[in-house]
């Protein structure tokens, strides 16, 4: 009795959808760190496992914004060059004196600009998606060449030490900060998606535009929402950034949108819209990291790690639009759950 | 005193010059089926905006609810109480069917949402109606006809007065249609209104208090519950179904031309029947749930679990069902004027798409075209030179598809519910072009989950009962399939 409850639990878990893509391909990751280990007896080691989180950490953050807006069924190609801009319009900031503090608040709003605009432009303009970021994406980046005179800027010097420790260096109860930012951010925007209202309409935009449209859902306000969520993951990465260097560099976040749209799609979000779990880029962000970490460990060059990934990234979608192919329908003898009672 | 829901009185629209509605007279009354039988498509499609929406009107008046929303003097845009349930449907796929009744709506304020607490409000909202439906259950695993119930809850939740219910024997199985008439009953019991929409007088008969009959946006005549006699029904359908082909007797030779032999699908449970050469079949799927395995499997986008499908004496393997046409199995999807028209082409182009698909030769030679276009031009005159398709009327478009199918010289076509959607005018004309066919020798297949007009050209009908064959009719035994009262 009590097996067969188990069993039914699971089946009850399983059929939520997106779990069964999550559960795969974080059979997936064991399988990768049992491999890695074995190839490497460093690869566990304390020191790895940390600088393994912090690789991993800024994937996830811009991860979980790619999510946002692939759940929409929308894409936000412009996520890297707002890294870069962060990067640089903070950097730029605390070089010419202005407190930590106030820099990053500055950065942030611009930044949630690009968020609303790139809203703005897909929702209500309805420039494609694919267009309105590509054309952000070369203004983030001219803003970020433009705004020190197309310089990397100067080192952003000893006053924004406590700026670099809370984003980089720092730790908490034992754990880098990135992780910690990684984690909260993952937390709140994971409480967002699945547990609000404004989830659901994410998803119901995602899933059937008209639909969601007709039952009282405005799709602007939260396609500039997904945005501006998208946005506001990629200042922050834009930030760790500058306080791993402590610097500003103009190319920082070069190729992060392509990072973030692996890491969505190895963790089961659908390039369609409307399905996946941001814990599936938890997943996808782990995969690509220790994929990087891993290889680097075993002395594969650069050229077959892309490779590698790359593959990876083109199994998960193709893996994708198989199980959307296959979904599996009604069968005949299924019992119609509805009775109807007093019916005339 | 009866409540009154909605009038319109005397309403006149106009769209692109065109009359749609005309001096157009409607009344429902609180918790009343009010049935309408559209002889034609005419004004159905602005008929229904006008009642979701006080959209402009050129005359008359529209109350609803008892409070007058629009007049031909001021039109406030502003949006009626009503949910609309037709083929497609209007809900999420990707979320839970609580999700999609309380979530999301207009005026929810609660942020947060518990999945628990969403449950168990379905759960005490279903019970009081006496109907079981499990809210954690994702909408894209449903039926139609279960979406159709979760679109039901969700009107009735979100407080609408009235629901339209627009063509829905074209997407919900036969079975499941007498289930959703008893619904829509319960439905009205506890307040709401229903205008039933569809085509065929047998289907309003079955389920209205009163029916109205419109052609070209015009009320002809309204029907009370004791008037639903096919006598008073006859002085509008006489003139198009007086002069119908006169059946020809099939010579069956019992020879079988195509052959379901214990086929197992997702779906399909041991399907096993035949099909006679020449012979028009309808395959009715009480369930609605094997039709579009059927199809898959003839054009090879599916291959069987086991058993097997002959084909002119041969096994039919995915191998060929991929080259369907080239084996002469050609198709005709539901609403084809829609899904199988070039719209980029001409018609006469298009006319030839399957002669050059079957040569594996595109384009279609001069001499070839010209051939075609001089003993085409003979069937559907000037149609045959329009460079243009968009423009061409629902039954030339029809004309198009059907005469492309006959073109191409198949051995057999598989027709998906020919007769859905269509108005009584195409519905007669869908029957001549069928009748083409047959008498060009072509075995005519028909899968449906609504009779409509298919008995009228059928020879045979095969009932499909949960994934298998139930039982067959011949053309002399229908009355009784008739007589079990599924018939629609």
């Amino acid at each position: 009795m009590e097996t067969k409850d188990r069993q039914n639990a699971w089946k009850r878990f399983m059929s939520i959808r997106g779990v069964g893509q999550v559960v795969t391909v974080t059979a997936g990751l064991i399988v990768l760190c049992i491999v890695f280990s074995m190839l490497s007896s460093s690869f566990y080691s304390e020191r790895n496992v940390g600088n393994l989180l912090r690789q991993i950490a800024p994937i996830l953050i811009i991860g979980i914004g790619q999510a946002y807006v692939l759940i929409t069924g929308n894409i936000d190609l412009s996520i890297g060059s707002v890294v870069g801009m962060s990067c640089m319009i903070s950097a730029t900031l605390m070089t010419k004196g202005v407190a930590p503090f106030a820099a990053t608040m500055i950065t942030i709003l611009i930044c949630l600009g690009v968020g609303v605009l790139n809203g703005t432009l897909v929702a209500k303009c309805k420039v494609p998606p694919f267009i309105a970021t590509l054309g952000t994406m070369t203004i983030a980046r001219g803003v970020a060449q433009i705004v020190n005179n197309n310089y990397n800027t100067d080192a952003i010097g000893d006053s924004a030490q406590g700026f670099r420790n809370l984003f980089y260096y720092g730790k908490t109860l034992g754990l880098y900060n990135t992780i910690w930012i990684a984690v909260i951010l993952f937390l709140a925007f994971d409480f967002l998606l699945g547990k609000t209202r404004t989830g659901r309409h994410i998803y119901a935009i995602g899933s059937n535009m008209e639909a969601a449209k007709l039952s009282g859902v405005n799709s602007v306000n939260t396609t500039v929402i997904v945005y501006v969520v998208s946005a506001f993951c990629a200042c922050v990465v834009g930030l760790i950034t500058c306080a791993i260097a402590g610097m500003g560099t103009m190319d920082a976040g070069n190729m992060y949108e392509m990072y973030a749209v692996a890491a969505a799609a190895i963790g089961g979000i659908s390039t369609f819209g409307g399905e996946g779990l941001l814990v599936g880029t938890v997943v996808g962000a782990s995969i690509w990291g220790v994929l990087q970490n891993g290889l680097q460990f075993a002395g594969a060059p650069v050229a077959i790690r892309n490779i590698v990934i790359g593959t990876i990234v083109v199994i998960s979608v193709l893996l994708d639009v198989v199980i959307r192919k296959n979904k599996p329908r009604k069968k005949a003898k299924r019992v119609l759950p509805v009775q109807v009672g007093s019916a005339k | 005193m009866k409540n009154e829901i909605l009038r319109m009185d005397q309403v006149t629209t106009f769209q692109d010059g065109l009359t749609m509605l005309d001096h157009f007279n409607l009344h429902i009354f609180k918790g009343e089926i009010m049935g309408l039988v559209c002889l034609n498509e005419n004004g159905k499609e602005s008929l229904i905006r006008l009642i979701r929406q006080n959209a402009p009107i050129h005359y008359g008046r529209v109350y609803f609810d008892e409070t007058l929303v629009n007049n031909y003097q001021h039109s406030p845009m502003t949006p009626n109480r009503v949910a609309v349930i037709e083929q497609k449907s209007r809900l999420v796929e990707d979320l839970t069917v609580s999700d999609n009744i309380f979530v999301l709506r207009r005026g929810v304020k609660k942020f947060v949402i518990s999945r628990r607490v969403l449950n168990e409000q379905l759960r005490l909202f279903t019970s009081r109606l006496g109907i079981a439906v499990s809210g954690g259950d994702l909408v894209a695993n449903l039926s139609r006809y279960e979406k159709c119930i979760v679109e039901l809850l969700r009107a009735l939740m979100m407080g609408e007065k009235l629901v339209v219910v627009r063509d829905i024997s074209n997407s919900v199985s036969a079975a499941d249609l007498i289930n959703l008439h008893c619904l829509l009953r319960l439905f009205c019991l506890n307040g709401l209104s229903v205008l039933y929409i569809c085509s065929h007088h047998e289907e309003a008969f079955k389920i209205c208090d009163r029916i109205s009959l419109m052609r070209d946006g015009k009320i002809l005549k309204v029907l009370d519950r004791g008037e639903f006699l096919p006598e008073n029904m006859l002085p509008f359908y006489s003139k198009s179904f007086d002069n119908l082909p006169k059946k020809e007797p099939v010579s069956r030779t019992g020879e079988e031309f195509l052959s379901f032999r214990d086929v197992r699908t997702e779906t399909m449970d041991g399907m096993s029947f035949s099909v006679a050469k020449g012979e028009c079949t309808v395959l009715l799927d009480i369930d609605n749930t094997v039709l579009r395995d059927i199809m898959a499997l003839m054009n090879g986008s599916l291959k069987p679990e086991s058993g097997e499908i002959i084909f002119c004496g041969a096994s039919y393997t995915q191998r060929m069902a991929r080259r369907a046409a080239a084996n002469g199995v050609a198709f005709i999807d539901e609403n084809p004027a829609k899904s199988m028209i070039f719209k980029d082409m001409s018609y006469l182009e298009n006319l030839c798409f399957l002669i050059g698909e079957k040569q594996n030769r595109l384009p279609v030679g001069k001499r070839m075209k010209r051939h075609i276009e001089k003993e085409y031009a003979a069937l559907v005159g000037n149609d045959i030179y329009e460079p243009n398709v968009k423009g061409l009327s629902l039954p030339s478009l029809y004309d198009l598809v059907y005469y492309r199918t006959v073109l191409g010289n198949p051995k057999i076509v598989f027709c998906m519910q020919p007769f859905a959607g269509a108005d009584m005018y195409l519905r007669r004309h869908l029957i001549d072009l069928i009748g083409l066919m047959k008498r060009k020798g072509i075995t005519v297949v028909m899968p449906s989950v609504n009779l409509a007009d298919s008995m009228v050209i059928a020879d045979r009908l095969i009932l499909l009962k949960k994934g298998r064959f139930s039982q067959e009719y011949d053309r002399d035994e229908f009355y009784l399939f008739r007589s079990e009262g599924i018939i629609l």
